[in-house]
Parts: C-alpha cells; sequence; structure tokens
C-alpha cells in the first residue's frame, strides 16, 4: 500500500468513529448556562469582589468561626457518613481546612512530627500524587481524642489528604459488614462522599486508613486504588524495614 | 440618583441578556461542527470510550466557558485540539504515570527496525489497533498531522512542544505504526503490497 494510500485508509478508519448523539445534547444543555461576559458577569463580579472583601476580613481576624460552629459544621457533614467514615472525615476538615498552614512544612518538622515509623510515608504518597499539588501538611496530630497520621496536598483549587488513624475495639469494615467499592491487589476499599468530599478508605490490622479529598468521587478512588497496595505494605512492615 | 441608577443596571440586564444566545449560537456554529473530531481523536488518545466521552464534554464546556475570551476569527478547532490535549495531560500526569517521552524515544531507538512496507487488505479495526498500540505521544503527533490535517505549527502550538518535535515525532511514529502494520498483516496471514510508504 502506498504512503497516500494508507494516510487515506488511516483517517477512513479514525474517522469512522463519531460522538453518540447524547454528547451533543449534553454540551448544548450547557449552552443555556450563561457564557463568561454575559448576563451575569456583572453579578459574578460584584460577587467576586464582596467574597475578596470577607476575605481580607476573615484574614484579619474579623470574621472567625468559633469553636462550637466548626464542630457543628463537622457533625453536620459527618452525619452523611458511616461511623467509620467520620474518623477520618473529621480530622480532614479540622486539620486540613480550618487549621490549614500558611506555608508547607520544613524537611526537620515533617522528621520531627512523623519519626521513623511514618516518615517513609511522604516519599511513597507524594509519588502517586500528582505533580501540581505540594505538600501542605506531614505531621501527627489530636482530635476528639485519637492520635492521626495526617499527610495533605494541595494546588490552587483542591486539597486531599491521606489520614491514617489508630483502630479502636470494633472499628473494622468488614466487622461491620460494610461492603466495599472496589478490591484493589486483594485489598477491599470502602466509598463515600458527604457534600463536595470524596472519602476511600481501607484498613490494615491495626488501622484505618482514609483518602478524603475535593476531587470528584472517581479521581478520589482512582488515586486511593493506586495508594492503598504501597501504603499498606509500608503501614505493616516490620519495625526497622 | 438610586433612581437612574436602577434604570441603568435594568438596562444593562437587557442589553447582556441579548448577548447570551448569541455567544451560544456563535458557538454552536464555530465549535460545535468539531465535536466528531475531538471525540474520535480523545479515544484514539484515551483508548476508552466512555471517558473519551466524558473528556470530549470537558472540553467543550471549557471552551464554552472561556468562548467570551475566544477570537473571533481565529482557528477555532486548533483551540478546542489544545484544550483537548491540556485536558488529556491533564488526566495522564494525575493518574497514569505514563512512561517519559526519553523513555520511549530510547526504546524506540532500541527498537526499530528499516522501514516495512505496508500491508494491503488490512481492515479499519487491525489499522486502529497498530495505531493505539504505539507511544501516544506518537500517536498523538500522526491524528493531529496525518488524520486532522493541521500544519505543523498549528500540531506544535496543540500539543505545546517546538515544531522539530512535532516532525520527529511524526516521523518516529510513521516508523512505529508501519512496523506494527507487518506485525498485525503477519499474525492474519496477510502478504505485503509491492511499494513501502
Amino acid at each position: 500500500m502506498s504512503g497516500p494510500d494508507f494516510n487515506r485508509r488511516l483517517k477512513d478508519a479514525v474517522k469512522s468513529e463519531s460522538a453518540p448523539p447524547h454528547i451533543h445534547a449534553r454540551i448544548r444543555s450547557h449552552l443555556r448556562e450563561p457564557a463568561p461576559g454575559g448576563f451575569w458577569a456583572v453579578p459574578v463580579a460584584l460577587a467576586g469582589a464582596l467574597c475578596g472583601s470577607l476575605l481580607i476580613f476573615y484574614s484579619l481576624g474579623g470574621l472567625r468561626l468559633t469553636t462550637g460552629a466548626r464542630e457543628s459544621y463537622i457533625a453536620s457533614v459527618s452525619a452523611r457518613v458511616s461511623g467509620l467514615m467520620r474518623i477520618g472525615l473529621g480530622d480532614h476538615i479540622h486539620c486540613a481546612i480550618f487549621h490549614r498552614p500558611k506555608t508547607p512544612p520544613s524537611a526537620e518538622k515533617i522528621e520531627e512530627s512523623l519519626g521513623p515509623q511514618y516518615g517513609p510515608l511522604v516519599p511513597v504518597v507524594r509519588r502517586y500524587v500528582p505533580d501540581q499539588y505540594h505538600l501542605l501538611i506531614a505531621h501527627q496530630c489530636d482530635y476528639h481524642g485519637r492520635r492521626f497520621v495526617h499527610l495533605a496536598f494541595a494546588d490552587d483549587f483542591h486539597l486531599l489528604s491521606l489520614v491514617i488513624a489508630d483502630k479502636r475495639e470494633g472499628e473494622s469494615f468488614e466487622v461491620q459488614r460494610i461492603l466495599p467499592a472496589l478490591v484493589q491487589s486483594g485489598i477491599p476499599l470502602y466509598q463515600a462522599a458527604a457534600q463536595r468530599f470524596a472519602l476511600d478508605a481501607f484498613e490494615t490490622r491495626g488501622r484505618l486508613v482514609y483518602l478524603i479529598s475535593d476531587l470528584p468521587l472517581r479521581e478520589n478512588s482512582k488515586m486511593m486504588a493506586a495508594l492503598a497496595t504501597p501504603v499498606k505494605a509500608l503501614l505493616e512492615a516490620p519495625p526497622g524495614w | 440618583m438610586l433612581a437612574t441608577l436602577g434604570v441603568e443596571v435594568w438596562m444593562g440586564r437587557i442589553s447582556r441578556s441579548a448577548e447570551k444566545p448569541a455567544a451560544a449560537e456563535r458557538f454552536e456554529s464555530e465549535a460545535m461542527p468539531h465535536l466528531n473530531d475531538i471525540f474520535r481523536t480523545a479515544i484514539r488518545i484515551i483508548g476508552q470510550r466512555e471517558r473519551a466521552e466524558d473528556v470530549a464534554q470537558e472540553v467543550f464546556l471549557r471552551a464554552w466557558r472561556s468562548f467570551g475570551r475566544f477570537e473571533r476569527g481565529t482557528n477555532c478547532r486548533a483551540w478546542l485540539f489544545k484544550i483537548l490535549f491540556h485536558c488529556v495531560s491533564h488526566e495522564r500526569r494525575r493518574w497514569f504515570r505514563f512512561p517519559m517521552l526519553k523513555e520511549a524515544e530510547d526504546f524506540l531507538e532500541a527498537n526499530l527496525v528499516a522501514p516495512e512496507p505496508i500491508p494491503e487488505n488490512l481492515t479499519d479495526q487491525q489499522i486502529l489497533e497498530a495505531l493505539d498500540a504505539i507511544p501516544v505521544e506518537f500517536r498523538a503527533a500522526i491524528l493531529l498531522v496525518d488524520v486532522e490535517e493541521f500544519a505543523y505549527k498549528e500540531a506544535a502550538y496543540i500539543l505545546a512542544v517546538p515544531i522539530g518535535t512535532v516532525m520527529s515525532r511524526l516521523s518516529r511514529g510513521r516508523k512505529l505504526l508501519r512496523e506494527r502494520l507487518g506485525t498485525v498483516a503477519r499474525s492474519y496471514g496477510i502478504g505485503l503490497g509491492r511499494s513501502g510508504v
């Protein structure tokens, strides 16, 4: 077959696919929404200005949620997920949202807080988190009387946390007969969503491991599926490995 | 004064409300005709029909959201493809750690053989299978230049790489595709044609 003949064959083969009609319909339904610079441009600009003012006001300390209000918010979001999922979700909101640090942690701080047991988690998790995310939190923290290992990453738009908690008696997805959403390399992964939060979790012998983000649930699950095996291996490795 | 302001705001609303259908109409006539091209390129790059549908939709929604900034009279099709490859690369960066180009190039350097003649009597499916099997960087160059007939300069703009890179990827991609097609043909017992590319 000559070059031009093959090019034609290639074009014909690729162009034999067409977009299904429902995509046309789905896109066209969005064309009814306002385009930038259209009807909503002025109200949106005004709302933006108002938000900006509130942000400045907030950063100056004029509008901070009280501890009670924060707890009330966490409780209202957590109410939508199972008890086991609440453990990780609560720490994510409390620590990465309400107490979001302004600067990333230094290597010394990470080493000091995570120690030799959890320090190796950082490069392992980093490998699977998209490049544009920067490390925001890498520490151990306490929330509601429980100790957590918490790594958080953020970019300009999204925030995600890997939260690890020690199990207490009866705290097991398997024991509580919660059905996994999928099984990755033999590890059952559990899934939930509450408001804008996507949650995926798995358990090891002694720990509950959560990935919580404001990403779409499917993307959160994909990332957890990638993370589950290396994180589990690291958590279950004998000391000194 | 407040009354005047109210009237001005009201008038502004009326005039702006007329802009929306005009923008939608323009989008419909300038962007929507390229949906099939975007969708089939997305399928070939991503490899999954369902994901390609999502990505094609995402491309058009992004395009619609920033349509106000699109300069009338410029190349809408190239702009849409640019958004497509931005969406795809964003997705790939996130979830699939594809080998970097250097690795792919090294692999090819080590494995390329002399250009093979392209067999006759291949089916569309066999051609697509061979295309899908080559590394995505080369596949993208072939799809843009050979299938969608973009100029090298446009392909470079879409892929955000220098023109030289487009040309080299295209050349390597074509060679690899020939090789793959030869393998496919042999596996189906199809004979090779008289002349090569």
